[in-house]
């Protein structure tokens, strides 16, 4: 073989550039700055740190070593508190209860959680004694009082904890269930937390290969039959999983579990790959606090088809069978569709003149998006961070619940600079993996899927119908007469339970007291008789808009309520509803003897919205009592109410 | 088979060094050791052995990542690797 100019010189250049287009360990969606030494050596000095120079690191594609030493300097920060305003984020307490050593991943876990707009507390136990902490009540696990808790076992630990008694693989399988019950019982019993539980890495060597299933005591077929179970177990008993299988298939065994470092130091999961981790187990934390992702912003040439509409015509651009490249784009329109029915919303936001953008969308024959799957197009040629904004305003969307897909590096570099709220991927070259990038990157990661979640791409398309209907229409009442709606009521009840906590956790800017629940504490309060779970549908003209409002009212004595919760979703703003809510909880109060009602509006930085509701709606404003409450009122039941008279209220 | 130059080894052990003690400037030679650097403990110790197989593109033994105690075993390990 000719090795001429195989220098060392080129072995370097060649394995830097291995190690930077390293996309397996990485997070190869997020973009790579060149200067993150110096930016890092430059933070490490600051004193006090500024968060706002983080915030570029923190969302940036970072190695272990970069993230442990960005770690160290957040450490910092934190550890001088209140020196800094977190504007926008929200503190969450994390415990980690491990059988193996996890020390060396707690740096990418609370990075990647800041990524996402959470502050962790992190509490970790003693080497090995998960078990001690859990099946002590009094133990500092529960002292500690986390908002999750995530199981982390390996696999011998597993093994060890079920096949107590038999080979018989369907005895170990139920001892592994019952060992699974019991463990997120007495989580549950001690705190309030949601559990997490990781699958277990499969680090059992397998003995016969293909045919290892029918070895009965083989401990690698054991691990592979209760990571496949794990999933319905936990389900069952509303625990959330981490599925980490997909990225040990995706990256390679040996990238995730380094059998060295594993008898050397107990480390399950290597430290390599810490970045990914990290990324994976704040996924689930965020997607339960409601702070996925929930439109997508799409550019059209050379990101939905190959090409330039505007340069080579409708019969020059790239899309549909027959053309390898048109296929690859047509794959990534197919995914598109599939997201935007999972409840994804889909718009776009194109450089182009709007009739040149739309006419694909009219008359190529194999184009699989149309024009209706969009709830808002935008083709004009101005910057595309004000036109995003634009988007954000008509769909009534914050734009930290946006990401925005352009092939284009300028576009999307201009973007992060303008609003680093929106979530923008790297997008790779070839459009063959579009698809996988967004998918890998979790931006649309969910813990569950509720049947709302699955219209919701529909209804904002029926809310764009219904804001052209609202021009057509001088006077406001006649718009909301026209629109034929119809206020659902009922109390909650198993069906719709995750919905309304979902609802009531998601929402951020008609939350009067910026209220946050899990399935367990709802549940609890259902079965309180001194509380009353409302929620609220409302049907119109258009279509169903699923359930929209919860309100949560709690008896202080035999004639006065509280509001504890009153949320309400974004996409019926500007219709009334909160007027004709509030006459049903009138109604409801009347029905059981309550002379008054008093409401309290906390305000979180992102409910100003709700600021002045109480009064809208005939509160007299309290003296104010407690310093956590912004605002009391007060409303008397005796005084006449005004009514909506277009709204057609039902009891369900 | 490829010789790999010495003075590249140091010069990428320096900057693997630097990223994981945390030091500003760092002249790396064969006989600083783990008494010689503070926080060069179990934990880092794991974290430079990724580092360095990362880097490198090779992988270390569990023998040897006990006896990696100076950066002129580093050195070595590396060199035998490319040898």
């Amino acid at each position: 073989m000719d090795l001429e100019g195989w220098t060392i010189k080129g072995f370097w250049q060649i394995r830097e550039n291995m190690l930077n287009k390293n996309s397996s360990t990485g997070l190869y969606w997020l973009p790579i700055y060149t200067d993150i030494e110096k930016k890092l050596d430059k933070i490490y000095k600051e004193d006090p740190v500024n968060l706002q120079n983080c915030s570029d690191l923190l969302n940036s594609q970072l190695n272990f070593l970069q993230l442990n030493r960005l770690g160290v300097i957040l450490d910092r920060c934190f550890r001088r508190g209140n020196e800094f305003s977190w504007n926008g984020l929200r503190e969450t307490k994390v415990a980690i209860l491990s059988s193996a050593t996890i020390e060396h991943l707690i740096p990418a876990i609370k990075i990647s959680l800041l990524r996402r707009g959470l502050i962790a507390e992190i509490y970790t136990h003693d080497f090995g004694q998960y078990l001690q902490e859990v099946n002590n009540r009094e133990s500092s696990l529960f002292k500690f009082d986390p908002n999750v808790v995530i199981i982390a076992l390996d696999s011998e630990n597993v093994i060890k904890n079920c096949r107590i008694s038999s080979a018989d693989p369907d005895q170990a399988l139920n001892e592994a269930k019952l060992f699974f019950n019991n463990l997120w019982g007495r989580i549950k019993d001690g705190c309030k937390g949601q559990i997490i539980q990781q699958s277990i890495i499969p680090t059992q060597i397998s003995l016969m290969g293909s045919a290892e299933s029918y070895l009965i005591d083989s401990s690698a077929a054991l691990i592979g039959n209760i990571n496949y179970n794990l999933k319905n177990w936990a389900s069952q008993s509303k625990v959330d999983m981490l599925s980490l299988d997909e990225h040990i298939q995706r990256v390679g065994f040996s990238t995730w579990h380094d059998r060295s470092l594993w008898h050397y130091s107990k480390q399950d999961i290597s430290p390599q790959i810490s970045p990914l981790y990290g990324d994976l187990v704040s996924r689930v934390i965020a997607a339960r606090a409601g702070l996925t992702k929930k439109c997508l912003v799409l550019d059209l040439d050379n990101t939905l088809w190959g090409g330039v509409i505007g340069d080579d015509g409708i019969g020059g651009i790239r899309i549909g069978n027959g053309d390898p490249v048109g296929e690859a784009f047509l794959a990534f329109q197919k995914f598109v569709l599939e997201l935007s029915k999972t409840g994804i919303i889909l718009a776009v936001c194109s450089k182009n003149d709007l009739n040149k953008a739309l006419e694909p969308f009219d008359s190529h024959p194999d184009m699989i998006l149309k024009q209706n799957n969009f709830a808002c197009f935008i083709a004009n040629w101005d910057d595309k961070a004000s036109n995003l904004r634009k988007i954000a305003a008509k769909l009534n969307i914050g734009l930290d619940s946006m990401v925005f897909v352009d092939d284009n590096p300028f576009e999307r570099d201009l973007v992060r600079k303008e609003l680093p709220m929106v979530f923008v991927p790297e997008l790779p070259n070839d459009p063959s993996y579009y698809a996988q990038c967004i998918s890998d990157s979790g931006c649309f990661e969910r813990v569950n899927l509720t049947e709302d979640d699955r219209l919701r791409a529909k209804q904002y398309i029926d809310n764009i119908a219904r804001s052209e209907l609202e021009t057509a229409y001088e006077n406001i009442v006649d718009y909301l007469v026209s629109l034929d709606m119809r206020l659902k009521w009922g109390y909650f009840s198993e069906e719709n339970l995750i919905r309304c906590t979902q609802l009531i956790n998601k929402t951020n800017q008609f939350n009067i007291t910026g209220s946050r629940y899990l399935d367990d504490e709802i549940q609890k309060l259902m079965a309180d008789s001194k509380y009353k779970c409302i929620h609220f549908r409302l049907v119109d003209k258009f279509g169903d808009n699923g359930i929209i409002s919860t309100v949560i009212i709690k008896e202080i004595n035999k004639e006065l309520i509280c509001i504890d919760t009153w949320v309400m979703s974004c996409r019926v703003f500007g219709r009334n509803v909160e007027h004709a809510i509030f006459q049903v909880l009138i109604e409801v109060c009347k029905k059981n003897c309550i002379k008054k009602i008093i409401g309290n509006y906390i305000e979180t930085g992102k409910n100003s919205y709700v600021a002045h509701l109480f009064e809208g709606l005939g509160f007299i404003n309290l003296p104010k009592q407690n310093p956590g409450i912004t605002s009391s009122w007060i409303y008397d039941l005796s005084q006449k109410n005004d009514t909506c008279d277009y709204f057609r209220i039902e009891a369900i | 088979m490829m010789n790999i130059d010495e003075e590249i080894i140091l010069r990428k052990l320096s900057e693997i060094f630097k990223d994981i003690f945390l030091m500003d400037v760092i002249e790396l030679h064969g006989g600083i050791g783990q008494k010689d650097i503070p926080g060069w403990d179990s934990f880092n110790h794991i974290n430079l052995v990724m580092a360095v197989e990362v880097e490198f593109g090779i992988k270390i033994s569990i023998q040897k990542i006990q006896e990696l105690k100076t950066v002129e075993n580093f050195v070595q390990e590396i060199r035998a690797h490319f040898t």
